[in-house]
């Protein structure tokens, strides 16, 4: 009796184990639709979490809103003497803007790769194991939210949506990025030089703006934005900026390490990017495409 | 509706899981400790110590079902938490068998549900490459903070709830030997 119990304990472990290892293969493959059971199930817990948020939000609001007292004297200070600044500024922008109109008029030009529309999202959990770089948002495809669509902050992108459920989304940080999520990048003031975002350095904290041709001329302290060829996001996303520069292992490329420009710890309210001009990812039905972005 | 009340806190716990990262101030978390919040497994201990009888196996249903539910919600691999909140709760079912049911006791096996389950995770995690955080680094950054903070977790929901699980236990369970 006693040796059949072992036995069926030991029958059972491996049954587990199978399991597990089946389950984990299921899963490991990247999926952008979840099955009916999961969005159920994630989209209950969307739920709950998004009302549980609200307490919490207040909470960290009120200490937020303490410290921010501490500095509104000297803030105020500087934001006036910027002020005029920006006045100018801003008639520049209208000017440039009405003129940007007109001669679109003229060529029939109705949109370019810079136009997209915005979805408004709030932040209902941050992932427990923090091995998994991602955040959930209270907006899904109910709301127009597509699998790889951008997401930005005021500050700047953040990362890409990796998968939605009807009422929620699961978005993919800068700071999770591998070799399969690359971003085509260009340098904000000298559009010619080329790269993508490949990967993220553990340990500096910097995104790698790989594939720079040696010969083109890069600085440290230079814009970083999404230059849009990638057929997902719009152009002109600001990543980062610039902090060190080196060559490649072969001394045919540069590679540039590019602080991101949005804070990835302490994300509250994101946008979820939906760029006007056709893409082939997003508006024909998903199909094997390389992820290219 | 009484048999609803153990779930319902453990949902509040997941919940909570995904809340805390927020809670603890940004200076932790923009250096490299990192410190994961392990409520439902305390949660599942508290059962087993204080709500399960020998026979019976609430805290490993609960360990596989909540698991489950953690591996859909935060991460993207369904079966690396189930599998350990599993082996962890029925470990520490057999453990309470020869044990007191006493604080010292539930820290004990807190301290063990807590780095078993966590290093289960790491090693995972670590073969299918999801991290490849070395050992050493693994333990100094990641599983001392997480056992410490988990302990404090413990020290908290402890008195809240032994009594009260005892309680539920004898309400709810005490049926089940005449039936």
């Amino acid at each position: 009796m006693a040796s059949f119990f072992k036995r069926k304990k030991l029958i059972m472990m491996l049954i587990s184990i199978v399991l597990l290892v089946a389950l984990i293969g299921f899963s490991m493959r990247e999926r952008e639709n979840r099955t009916l059971p999961e969005q159920f199930i994630m989209d209950t817990i969307g739920w709950v979490q998004s009302v549980l948020h609200v307490p919490v939000d207040l909470v960290g609001n009120f200490f937020g809103n303490l410290q921010d007292l501490k500095n509104t004297y000297e803030q105020n200070q500087l934001l006036k003497s910027r002020l005029s600044e920006y006045k100018n500024l801003l008639y520049e922008v209208q000017a440039l803007e009405k003129e940007n109109k007109e001669l679109r008029e003229i060529i029939e030009k109705e949109k370019t790769l810079r136009d997209y529309q915005t979805i408004h999202a709030e932040v209902i959990a941050r992932t427990r194991e923090a091995w998994f770089k991602q955040i959930t948002i209270n907006r899904g495809s109910q709301h127009g939210v597509k699998a790889n669509m951008a997401v930005i902050t005021a500050d700047g992108m953040i990362g890409k949506v990796q998968s939605t459920t009807p009422f929620t989304s699961r978005v993919q940080l800068l700071s999770g990025f591998d070799r399969n999520n690359k971003i085509s990048a260009v340098i904000s003031d000298n559009e010619n030089v080329f790269g993508l975002i490949e990967g993220y350095d553990e340990e500096k904290k910097m995104l790698m703006f790989q594939s720079i041709l040696a010969e083109s001329e890069v600085e440290v302290g230079q814009l970083v934005v999404s230059s849009g060829m990638g057929g997902v996001f719009p152009s002109g996303l600001v990543i980062g900026t610039i902090e060190s520069i080196e060559s490649d292992a072969f001394g045919l490329t540069k590679i540039a390490y590019v602080k991101p420009a949005a804070d990835l710890y302490n994300i509250n309210q994101v946008m979820v990017i939906d760029r006007e001009l056709f893409s082939p990812v997003l508006d024909e039905d998903q199909g094997e495409m390389e992820e290219e972005l | 509706m009484k048999r609803l009340i153990l779930p319902l806190f453990l949902l509040l716990f997941l919940v909570v899981e995904g809340i805390f990262p927020e809670l603890i101030p940004d200076s932790f978390i923009a250096s490299d400790i990192l410190i994961i919040p392990y409520l439902v497994i305390i949660f599942i201990i508290l059962i087993s110590v204080f709500y399960d009888y020998d026979q019976t196996y609430h805290s490993v249903y609960y360990g596989i079902t909540f698991g489950l539910l953690t591996d859909l919600i935060y991460t993207d691999l369904i079966g690396v938490y189930m599998f350990t909140y599993g082996v962890v709760a029925f470990a520490i079912h057999v453990l309470k068998r020869m044990l007191h049911a006493n604080f010292f006791v539930t820290f004990l096996l807190t301290l063990f549900g807590v780095s078993v389950a966590d290093m289960l995770i790491y090693m995972m995690y670590y073969v299918i490459q999801i991290t490849n955080m070395p050992v050493a680094e693994y333990a100094v950054n990641r599983l001392l903070p997480t056992i410490l903070m988990n302990i404090v977790l413990m020290s908290l929901l402890y008195p809240l709830f032994y009594r009260r699980l005892w309680q539920w236990s004898e309400e709810q369970m005490s049926h089940r030997k005449t039936v």
